[in-house]
């Protein structure tokens, strides 16, 4: 019997490949716009929601970064679950894996993840900010948490999504799943975002923190992304 | 003729239930194998597991160019066809074509084989538009432009028309030294083959 266990492709780092495939999914997300366009609406519905039912309500900084994050949590695990789901939802997932290494797919579909989340977060982020007639005491703190954050999201709710991608509950399961992954993050940015609305001169930690979380999250799942990928 | 691939006693399941067993097979430079068998009989679960998309549950697939064993690697040595594929409902089939082939040298070659399949003046439309034989020609047009040493081809003729199969019939007789593997129920493809191998 043979038993030769063949190895993955071989070559270096294919940067080519990774930038087809960020500009085919861009591309394809541009033109179908259904997940930005999703995430868009739940965040602009979830700010207004908030905005009407707590209108007038004294909270703490604290209390209003931990309605921003849930909020852009869940618009933004959205964008993630559909970016690794389409291919499977739409039967495009062979044309990959004829074509593509694993890890090229994983690389390209984080980067694209984290493309669209940002302007989805930046945007549920200034929404809330406006109906709550809030002004940051660090604006560019915040901003750059709000990318950080985006980053550790992406990172964070990759691997669940493309698990959620093989079961039947698809975006909903992978938002669920992505919860334990995100939390750290998420912690960490609720106490960021209330240190942004009340002290001017915070420190950066807390953003380099976040970057690399989702940086870690995401070499990691490109290490585990072949296990879910294939077959 | 040298080996492209040889498979030896190959076992596949899907969790209890047992596809096929002790299949061996080897395939040589320019012949082609027809793969025939009832439905269910795992004809596509063979042709993956010799793509590389999938891994046999027992026994071993070696993929050769002549001299050195090759990383059984779809992207890189195989060329792979099936229904089961669908193009980018979103982006026109000149980008699917320039997604899929990567580089220029394949593109052009893609290219003047959409002139071949003739669906060249269709390039700039959404595939979405697509009726199933013109994404079945898109297909196989992308399919021929891969540079591999086997080709893998899962019920090439479906959604085809007479002049497709036609089309399709020409390319794979040209005597090109390539390898093929095609699982069928079409007789016309079955007569073609130099061998066949049939699944219980």
């Amino acid at each position: 019997m043979i038993g030769v266990k063949f190895p993955g492709l071989s070559g270096g780092f294919p940067l080519r490949d990774i930038l087809i495939l960020i500009r085919k999914d861009l591309k394809v997300e541009a033109r179908a716009r259904y997940a930005m366009t999703v995430a868009f609406a739940f965040a602009l519905c979830a700010v207004f929601m908030e905005a009407v039912s707590l209108g007038g309500v004294q909270s703490t900084a604290r209390v209003h970064s931990a309605i921003i994050w849930v909020t852009v949590f869940f618009s933004t695990t959205q964008v993630v679950s559909h970016i690794f789901t389409r291919e499977g939802d739409e039967g495009t997932e062979l044309i990959l894996r004829v074509r593509f290494h694993s890890r090229d797919i994983y690389i390209a579909k984080f980067i694209c993840s984290l493309i669209l989340v940002t302007p989805v977060a930046l945007c549920a982020v200034s929404l809330y900010l406006f109906f709550f007639s809030i002004m940051p005491a660090s604006p560019v703190l915040l901003i750059l948490l709000v990318i950080a954050g985006s980053c550790a999201v992406a990172g964070g709710s990759a691997l669940p999504s493309m698990l959620a991608s093989r079961a039947r509950g698809r975006g909903s399961l992978a938002a669920l799943l992505s919860v334990p992954s995100v939390l750290p993050a998420l912690i960490v940015l609720v106490r960021g975002t209330a240190i942004s609305m009340t002290e001017a001169d915070a420190s950066l930690n807390d953003v380099f923190f976040l970057t690399a979380y989702g940086l870690f999250m995401a070499g990691v799942s490109v290490f585990l992304f072949d296990f879910s990928w294939k077959e | 003729m040298s080996i492209r691939l040889y498979a030896e006693n190959l076992t596949h399941s899907f969790g209890e239930k047992k596809v096929f067993s002790g299949i061996d097979l080897s395939v040589y430079a320019g012949e082609t194998v027809a793969v025939t068998g009832r439905n269910g009989s795992g004809k596509t679960t063979l042709c993956r597991i010799c793509a590389g998309l999938l891994d046999p549950s027992g026994g071993g697939v070696i993929l050769s160019d002549g001299d050195n064993v090759l990383p059984r690697a779809p992207s890189e040595y195989v060329a792979f066809i099936s229904p089961d594929m669908r193009w980018y409902n979103e982006l026109t089939a000149r980008e699917n074509l320039e997604f899929f082939t990567r580089d220029r040298a394949g593109m052009i070659n893609a290219v003047s084989l959409t002139e071949r399949f003739r669906i060249a003046d269709a390039l700039n439309e959404q595939v979405g538009a697509f009726s199933s034989g013109m994404r079945q020609r898109l297909s196989l047009a992308a399919f021929f432009s891969m540079p591999c040493v086997l080709r893998i081809m899962d019920e090439p003729s479906s959604h085809l028309d007479e002049e497709g199969k036609h089309i399709l019939w020409e390319l794979l007789s040209k005597n090109d030294g390539i390898a093929t593997i095609i699982a069928t129920h079409d007789w016309s493809e079955i007569s073609r083959a130099q061998r066949r191998i049939s699944l219980a």
